[in-house]
Formats: C-alpha cells, sequence, structure tokens
C-alpha cells in the first residue's frame, strides 16, 4: 500500500497562528513525526530576519505568508566523512500571541535538518534573535506539572545532560559538564541532581504505559522542545511557560539602556539570592573565575575583594555594564549607555549556568 | 610590587576617592525619607569661582584670578558646601601647609555660584581625606592654629571602607570641625557608614572626576565607552576576530564631550556653565589618544593639531589590563600589518 503523503497538503494550507498549532498536534496524533518548537525573542519581522541569509552554504526563501504566520524553505550544505552534502526543509514561524515579540520557529522535517539546519541558523541571528533560559527550579516545575497531569502514567528520564560543581582541593569548585542515560523515574532523577550538586541543561524524557511508549520529549534550559506526540499538552506545559519567560524577560531587560533617558540615568537589575553567594574570598575568586569565562566579551575587574566590581562590554553587540557585588546577597548589574534585553539575558544566563541561580529583581526593589 | 601592581593601586585609590566625594556629595543631595535626590541642589566640578570683598566704600571688589575648587554643591536655601579632596599627602609634613594654604583661598566671600547674584549667603569648607591621614592632618591642624585660619565653617572628614556581615559600606567621620546644615554635622560627628549598594547607579555613571585619573584608567573608559560603541554599529563588529581591526574616526572634542555628559559629575543634576572648566579635560584625553599612537593603536589625523583622531579598535579580553600593561611597558607594540574591516 503507497504511503499517504500528509506533508504536502500541510504545507499547501493557509493557517493563522492558533491554526497552525492546532493542526501540528493533529499531526501528531496521527502520524508518526516528531516536531521540533523553538520559542525566540526578537522586535523583528520574521521577513526582515530569515531571507536575510544567502550565502554560499545556505539560503532561505519565502514560500508563503498568512498574517503572523511564515513558511520558509531553507537549503544549506554541509560536509560528513569529507563529503559535501546538500539538504533542505521547510519550517514555520509565527509570532506566539499574548506575548508580544515571542515568536516560535516550528519544523516538522527530519531532526538532522533541525540540528544542521535551523537550528544554528536561529543562534546565528543572536542578538537579533535571542532564545530565553529557564532556571533549573522552573523546569523542574515544568516538568512536575506535565507529570502530575499524565500521573497514571511512568515518566522515565532517558537521556539527560547536566552541569555538575565539582570540587577541587586546591583551585575550588569547577562545572562538569555530563551527559547520562540514566533511566530514571523522574523523582528519582531530580533527587540525583540535587544531591550531587548538579542542575539539568536537557532533558529527554518518556511517557510510558504498560511498556507502551506513549510520547518521547525532550526540553532544553534554552526552551526549546521537540515531541512526537501530545503536541497539545507540550504547548500548555512547555512551550507557553517558556513564551510567557520570554515576554517576562524582554519587559523586565528592556529599556535599560542609558542612552534611553534624558539625563543618562541607569536603570540597574539585581540578581538576589535566597542564602549568602559572597560570603568569603574564595566566593569572590570563583565569581571572577566564572565571570572570565564569559566568551565574547572583554571582561575587566576593578575591585576583586573584599567587594567586587567588574565590567562588562559584550563583544555580540557592544553592550556595556557594570557588576557589583557589595552586599553578600546581591548581584547588581548596572547596563551602560547601550543593554540590550539579548545582551543583558546572555549575561545574566551564564552568571545562572556558571554560577549560582538568583531572582532578577528591579534594583529599585531591593536597594533599600 | 612590580609596576602592573603598582598602577592597579593607583587606579583603585582613584575609585576609592570618587566614591568618597559621590558619598559626600549625597549627604546633602539624597532625600532618605523619600528615597530620592533632592530638587534644587546643584552639585559641580571645574567652577571657576572668583573671590570678592566690599572696600571701605561698599563697592565690590573681585579679584582677577580664580579659584577651582574640587566640588562644589549649592543648597537651594543659598548656601553652599567648598569640597577639597586630597589623595594623598607628601611624606613631607612640612609641605602640609600647601594644602591648608589652598583650603584658605576658599575661606572668602565667592563669586560664581548658580544663583542670580552669582552669590550664596554662606558656605563650608571642607576637606575630605582618607581617614589614615584625616588623623594626622588634624594634629597639624592643631598644632598650626596661628596659621591656619578660617572665617567660614571648617571640617576635615575622613573616609574610609568598611564591612559588616558581608555588606561594604564607606565610612564618613569628622575629624575636626563643625558643618552648618545640622543633619550632615550631627552625622559626621558620630561617623556614619554609607552602604555602598545604595549609591551603586552614581558609582556607575560618575567614573571621572576633575582630578587626572590614573592613565590606563582613562584610556580604558575612553575605549570601553567612545570608541567601542562607534565600533559596534559596523556590521563586522560581531565577527571581528583578535588582531583584526576596526577604524574609529573621532575629536577629541568628541571624546571630552561624550565622557562629560555621560561618566562625570555632569550626570547629576547640576549646574553647567561655559565658564566652567570640563571634566575631563581635553590635555587629559590628548595624552591619552598620544598613548593610543604611541602603542600603534591610533594614529593623528593631524599631528600639529591633534584635533582628531583614528583609532583602530580591536577586541581584549581584558581592556583594563591591557592599557595597564601598555602605560607600564609591559606589552609587546604589534607592528605587524594591520587587518582593517573595510568600512
Amino acid at each position: 500500500m503507497a504511503n499517504i503523503d500528509f506533508v504536502t497538503p500541510f504545507y499547501n494550507k493557509s493557517y493563522d497562528t492558533s491554526g497552525l498549532l492546532e493542526a501540528l498536534s493533529r499531526l501528531t496524533s496521527t502520524e508518526d513525526i516528531a516536531i521540533n518548537t523553538v520559542p525566540f525573542g526578537t522586535e523583528d519581522s520574521p521577513l526582515s530576519l530569515f531571507p536575510s541569509i544567502h550565502s554560499k552554504r545556505r539560503d532561505i526563501t519565502l514560500i508563503c505568508q498568512n498574517e503572523d504566520v511564515f513558511l520558509f524553505k531553507l537549503n544549506y550544505k554541509y560536509s560528513e566523512e569529507g563529503e559535501e552534502r546538500s539538504e533542505s526543509g521547510k519550517f514555520f514561524v509565527c509570532n506566539y500571541e499574548p506575548f508580544k515579540n515571542v515568536n516560535l520557529a516550528i519544523t516538522f522535517e527530519k531532526n538532522t535538518f533541525f540540528r544542521r539546519g535551523l537550528l544554528p541558523i536561529i543562534k546565528s541571528l543572536y542578538p537579533k534573535v535571542h532564545l530565553t533560559f529557564i532556571k533549573h527550579e522552573k523546569l523542574m516545575k515544568l516538568l512536575h506539572a506535565f507529570r502530575e497531569r499524565y500521573n497514571s502514567l511512568n515518566l522515565i528520564i532517558s537521556r539527560a545532560s547536566l552541569k555538575n560543581r565539582f570540587i577541587e582541593k586546591e583551585s575550588g569548585s569547577k562545572l562538569v559538564p555530563m551527559v547520562g542515560w540514566p533511566n530514571m523515574e523522574l523523582d528519582e532523577a531530580l533527587k540525583w541532581a540535587d544531591q550531587n550538586d548538579s542542575w539539568f541543561q536537557s532533558i529527554q524524557f518518556r511517557l510510558t504505559e504498560k511498556k507502551t511508549n506513549i510520547a518521547e520529549i525532550s526540553f532544553t534550559r534554552q526552551g526549546i522542545v521537540r515531541t512526537n506526540h501530545l503536541y497539545d499538552e507540550v504547548q500548555e506545559f512547555f512551550i507557553k511557560p517558556v513564551c510567557k519567560i520570554l515576554f517576562e524577560n524582554m519587559e523586565m531587560f528592556g529599556n535599560r539602556s542609558r542612552r534611553d533617558t534624558d539625563s543618562f540615568s541607569a536603570r540597574p537589575l539585581a540578581i538576589s539570592f535566597s542564602y549568602d553567594q559572597f560570603a568569603d574570598p574564595e566566593d569572590n575568586r570563583r565569581f571572577i573565575r566564572v565571570m572570565r569565562h564569559y566568551n565574547k566579551a572583554a571582561v575587566s575587574v576593578l575591585h576583586g575583594n573584599p567587594y567586587i566590581h567588574i565590567t562588562i562590554s559584550d563583544y555580540f553587540d557592544g553592550s556595556n555594564f557594570d557588576l557589583w557585588m557589595v552586599s553578600p546577597k546581591m548581584i547588581t548589574i548596572v547596563p551602560q549607555m547601550k543593554g540590550s534585553v539579548a545582551a543583558i539575558e546572555r549575561l545574566v544566563n551564564h552568571i545562572f549556568d556558571s554560577y549560582a541561580e538568583g531572582k532578577i529583581v528591579d534594583y529599585s526593589e531591593v536597594a533599600r | 610590587m612590580n609596576s602592573e601592581e603598582l598602577m592597579n593601586a593607583d587606579i583603585d585609590d582613584f575609585m576609592q576617592t570618587v566614591h568618597a566625594m559621590i558619598g559626600f556629595v549625597n549627604f546633602y543631595l539624597f532625600d532618605g525619607d523619600k528615597w530620592c535626590d533632592r530638587e534644587g541642589i546643584k552639585v559641580f566640578q571645574g567652577a571657576r569661582l572668583k573671590r570678592f570683598q566690599l572696600n571701605s566704600e561698599g563697592e565690590e571688589q573681585i579679584e582677577s584670578d580664580h579659584i577651582t575648587p574640587d566640588l562644589c554643591i549649592y543648597l537651594p536655601t543659598k548656601e553652599g558646601v567648598i569640597g577639597e579632596v586630597k589623595r594623598n599627602l607628601p611624606k613631607n609634613r612640612k609641605l602640609w601647609m600647601g594644602a591648608f594654604e589652598q583650603l584658605m583661598k576658599y575661606d572668602n566671600d565667592l563669586l560664581g555660584w548658580p544663583s542670580e547674584d552669582g552669590k550664596v549667603i554662606s558656605h563650608d569648607v571642607v576637606l575630605l581625606i582618607h581617614q589614615f591621614r584625616s588623623g594626622p592632618l588634624a594634629s597639624f591642624y592643631n598644632d598650626n592654629k596661628d596659621s591656619i585660619v578660617f572665617k567660614k565653617p571648617f571640617a576635615i572628614v575622613g573616609f574610609g571602607r568598611s564591612e559588616d556581615g558581608g555588606k561594604h559600606y564607606y565610612f564618613f567621620k569628622k575629624e575636626l570641625g563643625s558643618l552648618s546644615f545640622p543633619y550632615v554635622d550631627k552625622c559626621l560627628d558620630d561617623g556614619v557608614p554609607v552602604p555602598m549598594e545604595i549609591l551603586i547607579k552614581k558609582y556607575s555613571t560618575i567614573k571621572l572626576t576633575d582630578d587626572r585619573p590614573p592613565l590606563p584608567y582613562l584610556m580604558y573608559i575612553i575605549w570601553e565607552h567612545v570608541v567601542l560603541p562607534i565600533a559596534s554599529e559596523n556590521k563586522k563588529f560581531r565577527y571581528l576576530r583578535k588582531k583584526q581591526k576596526i577604524e574609529v574616526l573621532l575629536t577629541i572634542d568628541n571624546i571630552v564631550e561624550v565622557l562629560r555628559k555621560g561618566f562625570s559629575f555632569a550626570v547629576l543634576q547640576s549646574y553647567n556653565d561655559d565658564h566652567q572648566t570640563k571634566t575631563p579635560r581635553r590635555a587629559w584625553v590628548v595624552e591619552a589618544c598620544d598613548k593610543f599612537v604611541l602603542g600603534k593603536e591610533a594614529e593623528w589625523v593631524d599631528t600639529k593639531t591633534k584635533n582628531e583622531i583614528k583609532i583602530y579598535f580591536q577586541k581584549y579580553d581584558d581592556t583594563l589590563q591591557h592599557f595597564v600593561k601598555l602605560v607600564t611597558g609591559n606589552i609587546d607594540v604589534d607592528d605587524s600589518q594591520m587587518l582593517l574591516f573595510d568600512i
């Protein structure tokens, strides 16, 4: 019996955002495909971003547009085992209402297309396009909420990449990336992470019922989701919360540049911690080491002990920051003349990822 | 300490002094009840004030020379405070009299305040100095009271950093004298720790004062806050590799203006008058640019006028330490062919 072509009719139809997401949900319930979804923030229109990609090795063209939904085709070349190969595929970009400037890039092409073609392009558009970061605590909450929804089923972590804080006698603590195939129940995996001072970078899990796989889902700290079933539920429990975080971060991090104000006044942010992070000089040294590893930036330490004052210049877009640690439970970030949303997000993500996670607040809330 | 360590210590000393000035100014400027700056208070540097007095016929006689105190605070009550900040004192105590002679010049009626008639009803004279030196200086004053006489309220205020429970402060205490503003006088009598975290916005925005900054520090400020923003507008900026450069054309006046408006006391509600000396001084910026040229990081457009400069921006891992090494002679100047991106 000949295979039914569901792909061509799918691409030939015209969708608005909600129509597209519903159609994708139906697709995963009837076909054996996996959908990759990348939430990202941008103030630019997809029309100005994606078709601008034209080079010898990759090329994007617009196929069609309906309201805020765009369908693009990507052709790209890559090298494998010394041979030049080419691949092409299609992807949708749509605005995710009601979150202004939050978009989704979605494809159900092969995973190789996503990994080699689409995702690198989205990342290359940084800082115009920026992904978000999900704190470990939040990631766990999202997983637990999803688990609650399917509490009659088993949720097994099949693969996870983590960062582990490893303590060395001489040089203090080090962050060590790990990839594991734990095949553990969710609670067991979370307990292991807590006990080993680790946090998840990405997590792949399957929902099973009596040894039958219902769905295989993966979710990263940047909010990238892949699933082969239950797209509706994945939207509700993962995609929508990630889009909300993206939006809230853009609101929090936006309009912080000093040049945006008449009097060039500063609008600092603070990261507050629930316990002392800078209790002794070793903590200071560790933090300075972490910041020295901040890539694509100039990092100058003006004062390292007992308080910390560091300046950062972002080499993606020229944003500039002063960082201060003058109390044990807080880092203050002062954007200078230029402090873009993307640069602030990248800086905060680096601190969360490599040092410690805290709560981001406007400086005025903690300055008293 | 080696030359780089000494330079870094000098930069740190300079910044401590800037923080201390900000802290002192805030005793007058900041309303702790409303948690905001008070309206109508003007803080400024580089003021050119002239001494005047009334002659026997009641006519004003204005001296031709002007004085330029480090810091002036003008209060809406038409009173003022003149502050002189000392980073260091000569080792030879006999030379300390020079500091008081300078202060005594401020102990006169002065013209040039931001009031309608350019005058104030009265003003205080304050010497702000690190607490390690404020005690000995106060002793010197007491030992020389015959020679050091102030008609106006005069005080020596010492400052230093302190820490308590992991929180960091600048501590201010009056070593001697009295000030007219009762709240400030009382605070400084007992000594008061000012938490650094409440002044972080000002520490971050006021990076330059009327005191000459260490040369590498000024170079780093110019690089990060004048050159880099322009370089980052170039579409090749994010792809720039080490040793690759982007040409940035600037005038000295432009550099001075960007730094003055964005990184000096001008960012506070302030008094800006054409007669004021601008911070940073043009001569300091020219010196910094001369050093960029010597370090093969720039070229004068016209070596005679030194008005315009082409700076070759490149990315450094640590901009401040790069210029510390350049100034202390601990860096190899790159003579290799520059790789310029087409602009």
